[in-house]
């Protein structure tokens, strides 16, 4: 039963298909993995133990009936609790949103259910999704699977879709990326995670961190499994006008296994020469294994990311007050301390400011055009650091104190600026065996050619399949 | 060229254009006047914390001021494609 758990959301499916695994015993193995485990991790917020269940039980009968099924037939998946679900509770992480159940599902939650993936439930997070930590004072602080020992932070804000796809309390998950809420907890929990074009799937039915700025993703345990999930998620939505009316590639069918002739630029100035010592290290050793595999690599920069900071803040700051303005007033005490702080700035930017931050990430979004005309894909780490303790307020980059949330954001939010795709996928771990993830950036709707490159890379390593020591 | 005023550098449409005077630092009283103006009740102790985080902020802007933004337009929220 532990290795089923284990199995990719591919073999699963393929499982359930065969009828060689019930989606009811699926679903179960699930459930009383998350009954033994969750107590501790505080990964899920609400779990849909009955109506995951029903559906599973739904799912067998069609199997037996020889209906036609999706591709993720019987797989169970867990919801970021920010995706509103019909008669669930959704409450975003917060307390202001405790009891507020949803008339309607989120259009990649009913995407996800069509293509027969089972929902277990919903998923601990950052409140609001407002901070890179996963801290949380109303659920709890979700504890990353790999140090059973230390309470270490799993990443936000999608940290409970990091701590259940870790430690198989759920096949894959729904996350969403403002400024790298996807792309962090997957690389602090070891996981592969893709935040798509924005425009690729829709934002409808989810609670908004910043509109322009927010991306809806999968967090799995392999580029192959991100492929399969994002395929079932994307597209064009009437709900949401920002989605583009592309069409939507068969990414599984990218996955060639093959990087040679792809020209990869290599981030350095600006991201990797600051990372960490072990950083540094994993992620020139993964160029050399793509180098390795006959793709060519050459050093690249992008002189406008000096000002993705500048432009992240106008935006995000403006966009977030905007939307919890009214409970800012009404409810302010309602929210944790670190949220109502970091959201009442954005009171005080101005129209003008908001707008220069908007035409700013033009002149970003031009340079990465640029750039990647002339490679392929773009290689950055994810990360400075591995997990941070909880209650930690500086990482520490070799040997020198520098601000958390700042540090956790740093090389990923350059991206939702932009808007081009970008993917997190284990490269290697620390001595003290914490997981260690690179990016892979590729064109804007190109997320098949990310996807490639990280499986391929997968195909030839090892890190994304190992497990955290949970004893089981 | 008057005082003041900016080379438009390579833009085929853009004015020159006055440089930015640097805003008064902001202290605590303004932000509390500010924040009435808005209707956000801020305490005594709000103020002592979100004053430094504001200024943050402002010093994150600030960043933006040399950018080359000539015909640049704020980047349109949906992308129809």
């Amino acid at each position: 039963m532990v290795d089923l758990v284990w199995a990719s959301m591919g073999e699963m499916a393929q499982l359930v298909a065969t009828k060689a695994v019930s989606p009811v015993e699926l679903v179960r193995a699930h459930l009383d993995r998350i009954a033994a485990l969750d107590g501790k991790l505080r990964a899920f917020i609400t779990v849909m133990a009955d109506s995951a269940l029903e559906a599973a039980r739904a799912a067998e009968a069609a199997v037996i009936r020889r209906e036609p099924i999706g591709s993720l037939h019987g797989v169970p998946v867990g919801l970021k609790d920010l995706y509103c679900t019909k008669g669930v509770r959704t409450t975003g992480g917060s307390k202001i949103l405790g009891d507020w159940v949803p008339g309607e599902d989120a259009t990649v939650v009913t995407r996800l259910a069509a293509a027969g993936g089972v929902l277990l439930g919903k998923l601990n997070m950052h409140e609001f999704a407002y901070g890179p930590e996963g801290l949380n004072v109303h659920y709890g602080t979700s504890w990353n699977p790999w140090d059973p020992a230390v309470h270490r932070f799993c990443g936000g804000s999608s940290s409970g879709s990091g701590a259940a796809v870790a430690a198989a309390l759920c096949a894959g998950a729904l996350g969403s990326d403002t400024g790298g809420s996807i792309r962090i907890p997957s690389s602090l929990c070891g996981l592969t995670g893709i935040k798509p074009t924005y425009g690729r799937v829709s934002r409808a039915g989810a609670l908004p961190l910043a509109w322009s700025l927010d991306h809806v993703g999968p967090m799995c345990r392999s580029a192959a499994d991100c492929a399969l999930m994002l395929r079932a998620m994307a597209g064009h939505d009437p709900r949401d006008p920002s989605t583009s009316a592309r069409p939507v590639p068969d990414y599984a069918a990218a996955l060639t296994g093959r990087v040679r002739g792809l020209r990869v630029g290599l981030l350095r100035r600006s991201f990797l020469e600051s990372a960490g010592g072990p950083q540094r290290e994993a992620v020139e050793q993964a160029v050399r294994t793509l180098e390795a595999e006959g793709a060519s690599v050459r050093e690249v920069a992008l002189e406008r990311m000096k000002y993705a900071a500048g432009a992240a803040a106008a935006v995000i700051s403006v966009e977030a007050y905007a939307y919890h303005e009214p409970w800012l007033k009404a409810r302010g005490a309602d929210y944790g301390g670190d949220v109502r702080e970091r959201l009442l700035p954005g009171a005080f930017v101005s129209g003008a400011d908001y707008l220069r931050g908007q035409r700013v990430r033009g002149l970003i979004r031009a340079e990465m055009d640029r750039v990647l005309a002339d490679v392929d894909v773009l290689i950055a780490p994810t990360l400075p650091v591995a997990a941070p303790p909880v209650g930690a307020g500086d990482v520490d980059i070799d040997g020198r104190p520098h601000p958390m949330r700042a540090s956790l954001i740093r090389y990923t939010r350059p991206f939702n600026v932009s808007g081009h795709p970008a993917a997190s996928v284990p490269c290697g771990f620390t001595a003290g065996g914490l997981p260690i993830g690179m990016q892979v950036i590729g064109r804007s709707f190109d997320e098949a050619t990310v996807l490639q490159v990280a499986d391929a890379y997968q195909r030839v390593t090892d890190w994304h399949t190992r497990r955290p020591p949970l004893g089981s | 060229m008057p005082p003041g005023l900016v080379k438009a550098g390579a833009s085929r449409y853009s004015p020159p254009m006055p440089s930015p005077e640097a805003p008064s630092p902001l202290t605590r009283d303004a932000l509390r006047i500010l924040a009435r103006a808005q209707g956000l009740a801020l305490s005594e102790a709000d103020l002592d914390t979100v004053l430094p985080l504001v200024r943050a902020t402002r010093a994150l802007l600030d960043e933006l001021t040399d950018a080359p933004l000539a015909d640049v337009e704020p980047t349109p929220l949906y992308q129809m494609e």
